[in-house]
């Protein structure tokens, strides 16, 4: 079948019981997706699916035939990183760091949605991405500082 | 996980053909189906995704004014959509406070009423009711989460929030399968324990569900749902309620968490809650009839408290 991640298509012989992150990491190299729980419950895994958060652990590879995958290796280079990133990086919004793709991921999703959201619906948001570290307040911060650089480089 | 083949479905026809099938199981979002064969609550051969039967997605109202929501909605397109956010409030919210925002986008509304119950030893493979075994481990064990009414053989309850709204509202369920369609209130929707332990629905193996209908109401009126968790977000119910008072008049009222299946108040209850006229009270006592049943394990007599609690401020809400 046709896996696209990223904007690139992979031709893959994927079993039905696969996940997607299996698929993603141990067949891809794409290791910045990552897993913690591996049930739904943490939300380390977060990638987008057609633009919509999913947890990859519980997203068979099987079921994306004919979607478009986005992970965080996807969304700004080395040399050219997203707002999300400048801004988690800017406001510290991290301690160890694992949870932060599954994080930025969701933000990203919730900035799609509501461009500028209001720091409760930031905190309801990103309510399903837990972070180990605490760093929630940093991370909330972090998010909507990316909305207003995101918002003035549509105005500029 | 044990393995199992993939095929998604392309239309309700090829769905209820390929759900014949020895072992065959319908997914939506996979969010409990998944957990539940990584722990071994299930081992299906073939999984039949039911996302990509063309408009098996939508919600849409018909021309009288009822709701039909797809059996492969997602409970984030529910919870968002204008004419429930409108005419169906508590359903919204009961759907907006599924799991979290990436689990609402993933599940599906057919999947959230079929989902299995979360009891601990049934998840984790104890020998119980629920798996063939002939004794709940939860009646002398750790049964804080279970049920405090209608419960046993088995105690557990079940996990939706949507379908304590919809009872409330007085769905109905429509359930599809190679032989065809039916249509069944919610009320009968979930079986008790005392009649099926091993199962909470009467969706028997090759049917699935189709669509959700809800019954057109008049604008205006009261409806309401409140959930009670350890934390603040991402959590089962501990208790929950949905209150519907139409402007038409009459009183509904379910409790989620409480029992096996959401747990319709007792309709004398209802019925004078909608005469009106209530003061402190009067609602502390029909707080207390509502509950009359309930019976705690153990370590649950909380839910009851917490149900009482729920039903006070919920009488309070429809009467202003
Ligand atoms: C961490 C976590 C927290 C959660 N919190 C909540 C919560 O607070 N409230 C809540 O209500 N739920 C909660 N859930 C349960 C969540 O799985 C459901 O809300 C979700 O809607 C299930 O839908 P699904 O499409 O993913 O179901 P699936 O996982 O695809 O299916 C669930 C079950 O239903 C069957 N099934 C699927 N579709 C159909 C159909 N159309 N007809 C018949 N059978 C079908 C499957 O075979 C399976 O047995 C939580 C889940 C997790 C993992
Ligand atoms: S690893 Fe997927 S939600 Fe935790
Ligand atoms: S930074 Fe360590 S888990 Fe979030």
């Amino acid at each position: 079948m046709r896996l696209t991640v990223n904007g690139q298509p992979y031709d893959l012989a994927i079993a039905g019981h696969e996940s997607l992150v299996a698929i993603l990491r141990g067949r891809l190299g794409l290791t910045g997706t990552k897993v913690a729980c591996g049930r739904g419950e943490c939300g380390a895994c977060t990638v987008l699916i057609d633009g919509k958060p999913a947890y990859a652990c519980l997203t068979l590879a099987a079921a994306c035939e004919g979607a478009a995958v986005s992970t965080i290796e996807g969304l700004g280079a080395a040399e050219r990183l997203h707002a999300l990133q400048q801004a988690f990086i800017a406001h510290d919004a991290l301690q160890c760091g694992f949870c932060t793709p599954g994080q930025i991921m969701a933000a990203a999703a919730l900035l799609a949605q509501t461009p500028r959201p209001t720091e409760a619906e930031v905190r309801h948001g990103m309510s399903g991405n837990l972070c180990r570290c605490g760093a929630y307040p940093k991370i909330v911060r972090a998010v909507l500082d990316a909305a207003q650089r995101l918002e003035a480089a549509r105005g500029a | 996980m044990s393995p199992f083949t993939y095929h998604r479905a392309t239309s309700t026809d090829d769905a209820a053909a390929r759900l014949a099938g020895a072992r065959a199981v319908p997914m939506g979002g996979g969010t409990d189906l998944l957990v539940a064969i990584d722990e071994g609550v299930v081992a299906p051969a073939q999984l039949v995704d039911l996302r990509g039967v063309p408009g098996a997605d939508a919600v849409a109202l018909d021309a009288r004014g009822a709701l039909r929501i797809g059996g492969a909605a997602r409970v984030h397109d529910v919870a968002r959509h204008p004419a429930v956010l409108e005419r169906w409030p508590a359903l919204a919210q009961a759907c907006e406070a599924v799991g979290s925002p990436t689990l609402r986008q993933m599940g599906t509304m057919g999947g959230n009423l079929c989902q299995r119950p979360r009891c601990w030893y049934f998840r984790r493979g104890v020998s119980c009711f629920k798996n063939g075994g002939d004794e709940c481990p939860a009646v002398d064990g750790e049964n804080q989460y279970l049920a405090v009414i209608g419960g046993g053989p088995c105690h557990a309850v079940h996990p939706s929030d949507p379908a304590v709204a919809l009872t409330a509202l007085e769905a109905t369920v429509e359930i599809t399968s190679a032989g065809g369609t039916r249509t069944v209130p919610i009320a009968a929707f979930f079986v008790p324990p005392a009649e099926a332990p091993e199962r909470e629905t009467v969706v028997g193996p090759g049917e699935f569900v189709s669509a959700i209908g809800v019954p057109a109401v008049s604008a205006g009126g009261v409806q309401r749902y409140h959930k009670l968790m350890q934390r603040e977000a991402w959590d089962f119910a501990l208790v929950s309620i949905a209150a519907v008072r139409p402007a038409a008049g009459g009183v509904r009222m379910a409790l989620g968490g409480v029992a096996p299946g959401p747990w319709r108040v007792n309709s004398s209850v209802e019925e004078d809650v909608a005469s009106g006229g209530l003061d402190d009270d009067s609602i502390s006592a029909l707080a207390e009839r509502a509950l009359y049943d309930a019976q705690p394990l153990s370590k649950n007599g909380y839910k009851i408290e917490m149900a009482g609690a729920l039903l006070r401020q919920a009488m309070r809400e429809l009467a202003t």
